[in-house]
């Protein structure tokens, strides 16, 4: 009896590790450059996320339709992670991260190759939710990694795709253009 | 005299006289010469015997005259330390917003290379129907 017991606690613990394996891979790309100054970093965390879904349910009632979209999603999204550098060889970095990604875990959404640039999209789903959706980028130019985490449709990830008009966001496009 | 003193005074500091021979102790010392200690000693505790009980008047709360600005300064500031609060956590939620629609910003555009040179975002919607997608009825108009 106790050593079934043993065995089940063993299979859990495999279980478990072999669940946090599929983060793990991003995690030790980003710690991995973690301290590279080119590199700049950044984490959106749960509570951030809580109070950017509050600061635009506190713009009003009067929301429109996009502008709901929107605040359900981010109800939806657990964690973004952005690693980010200009004036580096973003392909090296690209071709780096798809080796470190474990591809049996994602699944590609969109792939966009051209002979200046390569941009993927890629999800992780469980249980019919898609549980995380991770964009690369790599030009002669610079690189991104993005990781979103969450809980959310491929509806969801059309609003994503297709809005353009999201609160803040055009002035937020204004404000970044004006900085170029 | 002296030794009923002295024999009075062993007696009082084990703690066992009576109030009558207390009584006399005080009078014996009275008349008695020396024993300064013991009559500063018996003087002081008549003297604390002698002191009764006065009401300390409190000043009531209230009647003071900035009673009332005083009140309304402390009103005020916690008015101010709410406003002031609210303010920071809204600034703070929307650094937040901002935040997300910057990382929002970037999927956007990313995703909008994909679409305007493939298009294949229009299935995305159709993923999670499937069956919406072989409408024959559409099909065949």
């Amino acid at each position: 009896m106790n050593l079934k017991k043993y065995f089940a606690s063993i299979i859990f613990c495999l279980a478990i590790t072999g669940v946090q394996a599929q983060d793990d891979a991003i995690i030790k790309f980003f710690s991995k450059y973690m301290e590279d100054d080119r590199f700049s970093r950044v984490y959106i965390s749960p509570k951030m996320m809580q109070m950017a879904g509050g600061f635009l349910k506190s713009e009003g009632e009067n929301l429109k339709k996009d502008e709901k979209d929107l605040g359900e999603l981010i109800t939806k999204v657990r964690g973004i992670r952005i690693l980010s550098a200009d004036k580096v060889n973003g392909k090296g970095f690209y071709k780096e991260a798809m080796a470190t990604l474990n591809r049996n875990k994602y699944e590609d959404l969109m792939d966009v190759q051209d002979k200046d640039s390569s941009v993927k999209f890629m999800v992780r789903e469980e249980g019919g939710l898609v549980k995380e959706l991770l964009m690369i980028t790599g030009s002669a130019e610079g690189f991104t990694l993005l990781s979103m985490l969450g809980n959310f449709t491929y509806q969801d990830l059309n609003i994503l795709a297709e809005n353009t008009n999201m609160p803040g966001m055009k002035e937020y496009k204004n404000g970044t253009d004006k900085n170029k | 005299m002296k030794s009923n003193i002295n024999k009075l005074l062993e007696k009082y500091w084990e703690g066992e006289t009576s109030s009558a021979e207390e009584e006399e102790l005080r009078n014996l010392l009275s008349k008695a010469e020396g024993f300064e200690e013991e009559k500063s000693f018996f003087g002081d505790i008549k003297k604390f015997s002698q002191v009764k009980n006065e009401k300390i008047q409190l000043p009531r709360l209230g009647s003071g005259r900035y009673f009332w600005i005083k009140i309304a300064a402390v009103l005020l500031f916690f008015l101010i330390a709410t406003t002031a609060i609210q303010r920071y956590q809204v600034s703070k939620a929307e650094e937040a917003y901002l935040a997300v629609m910057e990382a929002f910003t970037l999927i956007n555009d990313n995703m909008q290379k994909g679409t305007s040179q493939l298009e294949a975002m229009e299935e995305f919607r159709f993923l999670n129907t499937s069956h919406d997608m072989f409408n024959l009825k559409e099909l065949q108009k």
